[in-house]
């Protein structure tokens, strides 16, 4: 035993209520809050000192109920039932006692130590409430404090009152929630059983809860005593007599009496002075009477989405500038201290210009998660939810898949990393498999260029035309993997509290963001090391390429002519075509030229095949590919011309509708992969990401290439 | 009179009878304060009037028509 006294409390609640709030004003640490359902994504512990006890605190994730619905509920309520906290501090929110209240009697019902927080007194008070907190505490014969988290009030008695609950030695009474005698009987009847059947292993309480959790139809414990068939028959009996004699099924007559319990103890407790109702719920009423107008709601929320996207981009080019810049300095750095070697090369050529390319993402992630931040702090991320629910249902998505969707216009990696606002694992899953189909600012260049190339009047319109593609196509993949890939997706609920505005605090923005931006860089930065590296590997092995003509005699002899401008371009367009010349000779460019018979069918060459598989690591690296691949043309550049110029020589416009279509669907790139696989956990979904989307791209490219052959 | 509140409009209120359907939807509902002898108020309602939001318990709750069509409300 260690001398030092320790005691740990786990913290529950609804969601919404300030529980997380409330562990960092009681253990001083920064977590992310948010006035959105479920922002507490897993569990977070940390500690504080009190009066020389050493008191540990978990922060479990929200619940309405301890049912075995959802695995934060499952969760919550092992934890209750093992006795692994101490002690339970119960966080309500004192003006939505009623509902609070549900929660707080199915603790009271499992028999574990209590400590009720009403948080939000000064909300609550602004409307009028007033508690009775002694006559509470006696009631359900545990401690009642009243507390604001946010302002601090009430924090250091309700310290107080834990460590006073640590040194006292056991809890000395329990309350029962008694129900209906029949009901009552049955209860009795069914936890005599199970302690019959698990003798010594638990108290009366909690075989009464389990008998409850029984009665109930919990899915969970019935599970867990489904080997002994004589109590399963018992309580499949008792159910049916019970909704055969009360009208009722046994869970609604259970919910019942603890509401019951719920009005006849705020009866007691609490007083309403309706002449004193004011502010804050009103604020909620009249921003939601334009927010959550019928008519304007929808176009409102739309513009708002427009403005954060417009602004995501446009603010993120300045550090976006910054980061190149400073990547190139410290490519220039390197490359004049390193000593020329393989090392160097890996360094500068796979590394730096892998981690490079992706962290120039890191700007744009930092903005748009301030924004989302912001809306999920103020409250309104669930009434956007909401207002596009209808919409997004039709396609086999909920509601809560738009803001990731839209983030996907700017980079899918954030868009993933957002989809953790959808509850149901797999409606997340579908939104998390559709997202890479938004058409990202990487494929942008893409389309500047080929549409530039080939349809320069209309280039515009063509540009449109690709991303109301990339959206339709989104939807319909969405519809196909509800219905046929995910079975139960789209069947969840769009059930949700819609809790009222807040101003959000800067500091809990700031977590919030910083928070992303870190797992980002480092999860995502790992993967984009080792995937930057083989892609290096591949393009700069094997060294030996036997090229066409000795390049560096040719240039060495040009050199010594006198110097001219037409000797200058003869020289870089020497050193362009054997730079062309090795990657095609690379292990890369062989791999092109082996699936290049592959893309025949859509009219891709070789250098486009090249081009797209080095697309892999980053969509906009297509171009830079065509950059270098395009320096030597078959027929010989004796004059300047742009790449544009230089490609539309090679391809037909058809090709080029057929190469753009193609970008967009294929491959997620490998930020995108690694997130994907990284927020699902399943390398099956990774893959079948990889799969779905070639597939996308090549049926709908080749269709193109087939019903545009037959048109021209 | 009895109605299923998802044939409620906007403004009209009721007390919930009785919740149908699946167990799970139910127990979620209830949890979320819909239960027997609550008022419940229709405040807000989309474009397509589905879903809606609802006042029950002091919270704002959105529902679709296809889950609110489970309670059964008096009014």
């Amino acid at each position: 035993m260690s001398q030092e006294k320790n005691f740990r409390i786990a913290l529950v609640g609804n969601p919404n209520t300030g529980r997380t709030t409330l562990f960092n004003r009681l253990t001083g640490s920064r977590n992310t809050t948010g006035n959105y359902p479920r922002v507490t994504v897993g569990v977070h512990e940390a500690s504080f000192e009190h009066k020389g006890w050493h008191i540990s605190i978990v922060d479990l994730p929200g619940n309405y109920s301890l049912s075995s619905q959802t695995d934060e509920e499952l969760l919550t309520r092992e934890l209750i039932f093992n006795k692994s906290a101490d002690l339970i501090v119960d966080v309500l929110d004192m003006g939505k006692l009623e509902r609070n209240l549900m929660l707080a009697s199915e603790m009271i019902e499992m028999g574990v130590p209590c400590l009720f927080a009403l948080n939000m007194k000064d909300e609550a008070e602004a409307k009028g409430i007033r508690i009775d907190c002694n006559t509470f505490s006696k009631l359900v014969a545990s401690p009642v404090l009243e507390i604001s988290a946010r302002s601090g009030e009430g924090i250091e008695q309700l310290k107080d009152a834990i460590v006073s609950l640590a040194e006292q030695d056991e809890q000395k009474e329990s309350v029962r929630i008694g129900y209906d005698d029949h009901l009552e009987a049955t209860i009795r009847s069914i936890s005599t059983h199970i302690e019959m059947l698990h003798p010594e292993e638990f108290n009366q309480a909690q075989a009464r809860w389990l008998a409850i959790k029984l009665l109930e139809g919990d899915e969970s414990v019935l599970r867990q005593e489904s080997e002994h068939v004589a109590l399963m028959r018992a309580v499949n009996h008792d159910r049916e007599v019970l909704e055969k004699q009360h009208g009722e099924d046994a869970g609604m007559m259970l919910n019942n009496g603890r509401f019951g319990f719920v009005n006849g103890l705020l009866l007691e407790v609490r007083e309403i002075d309706t002449s004193e109702q004011v502010s804050r719920t009103d604020v909620t009423r009249v921003l939601d009477s334009i927010l959550l107008h019928r008519f304007l709601g929808l176009p409102l929320f739309l513009g708002l989405m427009w403005l954060i996207f417009e602004a995501t981009f446009t603010l993120g080019i300045y550090p976006v500038d910054w980061i190149i810049w400073g990547v190139d300095g410290l490519t220039n750095v390197l490359n004049s201290t390193l000593p020329e070697s393989m090392f160097k090369k890996l360094m500068v050529d796979g590394v730096l210009a892998g981690v490079g390319g992706t962290i120039v993402f890191l700007p744009n992630i930092v903005i748009l998660f301030f924004f989302i931040a912001f809306l999920s702090e103020s409250g309104y991320l669930a009434r956007a939810a909401y207002l596009v629910d209808r919409m997004m249902h039709a396609f086999g998505l909920h509601g809560k898949a738009f803001i990731p969707m839209v983030t996907g216009f700017g980079c899918n990696v954030p868009a993933i990393l957002a989809t953790r606002t959808i509850e149901n694992k797999k409606d997340r899953l579908v939104a998390m498999l559709v997202t890479p189909f938004m058409s990202c600012s990487a494929r942008l260049p893409v389309f500047i260029l080929f549409s530039g190339a080939f349809f320069a009047e209309h280039a515009g319109k063509v540009l449109f035309g690709m991303y109301v593609t990339s959206v339709v196509i989104a939807l319909l993949t969405a519809v196909v993997l509800s219905k046929f890939f995910i079975k139960g997706a789209n069947t969840s609920p769009l059930l949700m509290e819609l809790p009222p505005y807040r101003s959000p605090t800067m500091n809990s923005i700031m977590v919030h963001m910083g928070a992303n931006a870190l797992s980002f860089l480092k999860k995502v930065g790992g993967i984009i090391v080792v995937g930057s590296t083989i892609i290096w590997f591949l393009q700069t092995f094997p060294q030996e390429v036997p090229l066409s003509k000795d390049y560096g005699k040719e240039i060495h002899t040009l050199q010594k002519l006198p110097e001219s401008e037409n000797r200058d371009r003869m020289i870089t367009d020497l050193s362009r075509s054997r730079d062309a010349e090795t990657r095609r000779g690379s292990y890369l460019g062989q791999i092109g030229g082996v699936i290049q018979p592959i893309f025949k069918p859509l009219g891709f060459d070789l250098n486009s095949s090249i081009a797209l598989l080095t697309g892999f690591v980053a969509k906009e690296v297509v171009v830079a590919t065509y950059g270098v691949l395009f320096a030597q043309g078959e027929n010989v550049t004796h004059e300047d011309k742009t790449l544009q110029e230089a490609i539309s020589e090679t391809m037909t416009p058809l090709t080029a509708i057929v190469f753009m279509v193609f970008v967009l669907f294929y491959m997620p790139c490998f930020a995108t992969l690694a997130m994907l696989y990284r927020e699902s956990a399943s390398l099956k979904w990774t893959a079948f990401s990889v799969v779905i989307s070639m597939v996308v791209a090549y049926s709908l490219s080749y269709s193109i290439t087939v019903v545009g052959g037959l048109i021209i | 009179m009895n109605k299923l509140l998802s044939k409620l409009k906007k403004g009209q209120q009721g007390e919930v009878v009785r919740i149908e359907g699946e167990a799970g939807l139910k127990r979620r509902l209830a949890s979320m304060g819909f239960l027997t002898g609550v008022k419940v108020v229709v405040e807000h309602s989309t474009l397509w009037g589905d879903p809606k939001t609802y006042s029950v318990c002091g919270c704002l709750i959105s529902l679709r028509a296809s889950e609110a069509e489970n309670i059964v409300v008096e009014c």
